[in-house]
């Protein structure tokens, strides 16, 4: 439904995108996971015709956004970074408009306008300026402007940004039910449980390129199977457990404990073994797949290693 | 077409709700008769000796107010850009034409009130129509065809930027020497040599000399003519820009 071959985009000497390429495949959620100038924006503002990419090809649901942006512009629906909106009208008023500018008639873009402040729970606030509205509740309206009219195609460039956790919850729900339906999204995003959650496909992006690509579980996977964490109080133990832990993938010491990558159940139960031949009693363990928080952190190569 | 034309109206409707607020009513109403009676007050002695006050006045106001509704028109085109409008609407499958169209339509009736009311002003102190309807209509054609010329061009400046004040006091540079070097509020005559070249060929003076050969019913060829070729040249020009701005605009 999507594919990217070779995306470049030069802002004077800085190379804010250095050939990137990526596919979305009907119906599914692709995620692009980076941290802040990685590259996001700048690839949805492509994908969306607001800006033309130096070198690459892009095709979206069949059209060809250089020599067709017009065509793409009719099968897609794009929510930006930041909110959209006339703050003068009201939120209804908003929705109508862009309703109507969607291509709705008049009739059906006000049907459609009261379902989506019902749906986005602003009919108490739909008659008032959107400039008094909060930050959620803009986010809210955004992306309601976006839900107006089905597309093939949607673009959600980090759409949950100011949301609270329940409003957050709500456009997750909204985001997979249009997956359901059969719509391709491209979602932009930091928050790596959001990612998690929802993409079927996850591109992590970093300097303008590619760093990594694929599912959720295969990305954890790279880093680890499993991450067990034990807390140890006594240093002195502490560190002869790491001693003794030695042969596990990734052992890491850190306050209060030792954190291990093992490939398999083989090494935990190897683990736990070993912790027993000690004679340690440890405190509390912990074992689990690794977060896409780690991954990202080993494939971006930013900040510390997470303390255990 | 009729996408364009859906899209335009649509987009026309948000601009006079806009326009729908006390802020606005006092630029479109008051802020003219403002002008007109502080400029009246200032220029009417100094001016009755060269000229004929209550013809050669009006139209000066009417031009200046068709400057100054330019200046908002890209006030109002940052603000969309600085909003993320612009850029939403340019990921939407309309067309090119539809928010410009838009813009400008609306300006440009904002504009035919506030001149209607300039007008009414002049014609309270002895300003005439002369020259029968197809003159007065003549009139009212330059007068919004100079404000749309301008608005165009104004508009490119305004995507160009997504600060309002910023745009709306950068503009304002050039209005005052177009305005001043022009035979809008002074008579050719009464410039100096050096300066009198400028302001003979200036387009302010075109347009403002075709109006008041409308109003007094005593309009040339070479008159209009100046006017017009003025007009179709910065219609030309800022038509394209503004359509070229929108689709560029970040």
């Amino acid at each position: 439904m999507i594919t990217a071959e070779g995306l470049t985009k030069r802002y004077g000497p800085h190379a804010a995108l250095d050939g990137v390429s990526f596919q979305a495949g009907t119906g599914t959620i692709m995620a692009l996971l980076g941290p802040n100038g990685a590259g996001k924006t700048t690839t949805v503002r492509c994908l969306a015709t607001l800006e033309r990419p130096d070198a690459g090809r892009i095709v979206v649901a069949g059209c060809d956004v250089l020599a067709d942006p017009a065509g793409v512009r009719a099968r897609i629906s794009l929510t930006g970074q930041f909110t959209a909106l006339d703050p003068v009208l009201t939120g209804r008023q908003n929705l109508v408009m862009f309703g109507e500018l969607l291509g709705l008639r008049r009739r059906q873009a006000r049907a459609r306008t009261e379902e989506m402040l019902a749906q986005l729970d602003l009919v108490d606030a739909a008659d008032r300026a959107v400039k008094g509205y909060s930050g959620g509740m803009r986010r809210r309206l955004d992306l309601g402007v976006c839900f107006l009219v089905e597309r093939p195609v949607l673009f959600l460039d980090e759409p949950t940004v100011g949301l609270d956790p329940r409003g957050r919850r709500q456009i997750w729900q909204r985001i997979a039910g249009l997956r359901e339906q059969g719509t391709t999204i491209v979602l932009t995003t930091q928050h790596l449980e959001e990612a998690d959650i929802l993409a079927d496909d996850i591109f992590v992006i970093d300097g303008g390129r590619v760093i990594a690509h694929g599912t959720p579980a295969e990305l954890k996977r790279r880093v680890a199977e499993l991450v067990c964490s034990v807390r140890i109080d006594d240093a002195g133990v502490r560190a002869r457990a790491a001693a003794e832990l030695a042969w596990a993938p990734h052992v890491t010491q850190a306050d209060g404990g030792v954190r291990l990558h093992l490939d398999d159940m083989a090494g935990l139960q190897r683990t736990l073994a070993v912790l027993a031949r000690l004679g340690i009693t440890a405190d509390e363990i912990e074992v689990r797949r690794p977060s896409l928080d780690e991954v990202f952190l080993d494939l971006t190569d930013r900040g510390a290693r997470m303390p255990a | 077409m009729t996408g364009t034309l859906h899209a335009a109206g649509t987009l026309a409707r948000r601009n006079v709700l806009l326009l729908a607020n006390p802020r606005f009513l006092s630029v479109v109403f008051v802020v003219p008769l403002v002008f007109f009676v502080g400029f009246a007050a200032v220029l009417h002695k100094l001016l009755n000796p060269l000229v004929d006050f209550a013809m050669f006045f009006p139209p000066a106001i009417v031009v200046q107010v068709a400057m100054d509704s330019a200046i908002t028109t890209a006030f109002f085109l940052a603000g969309d850009r600085r909003d993320g409008i612009v850029a939403r609407l340019r990921s939407m499958p309309i067309s090119s034409l539809a928010f410009p169209l838009a813009r400008l339509g609306v300006d440009a009736s904002r504009f035919a009130v506030s001149a209607t009311v300039v007008v009414c002003a002049g014609l309270v102190v002895g300003f005439r129509f002369e020259g029968g309807v197809l003159r007065t209509l003549g009139f009212a054609a330059i007068a919004v065809w100079f404000t749309l010329a301008l608005s165009a061009l104004t508009s490119a400046i305004g995507l160009r930027s997504d600060d309002p004040e910023t745009v709306s006091s950068n503009l304002y540079l050039p209005y005052l020497p177009l305005l001043t070097l022009s035979t809008a509020f002074v008579p050719i005559s009464a410039f100096p040599r050096a300066v009198e070249p400028v302001v003979r060929n200036s387009p302010v003076s075109a347009v403002v000399q075709a109006l008041r050969g409308f109003s007094a019913g005593d309009i040339t060829g070479v008159t209009l003519g100046r006017a017009v070729g003025w007009l179709a040249l910065l219609s030309v020009v800022g038509g394209v820009a503004v359509v070229r701005a929108f689709r560029r605009a970040p």
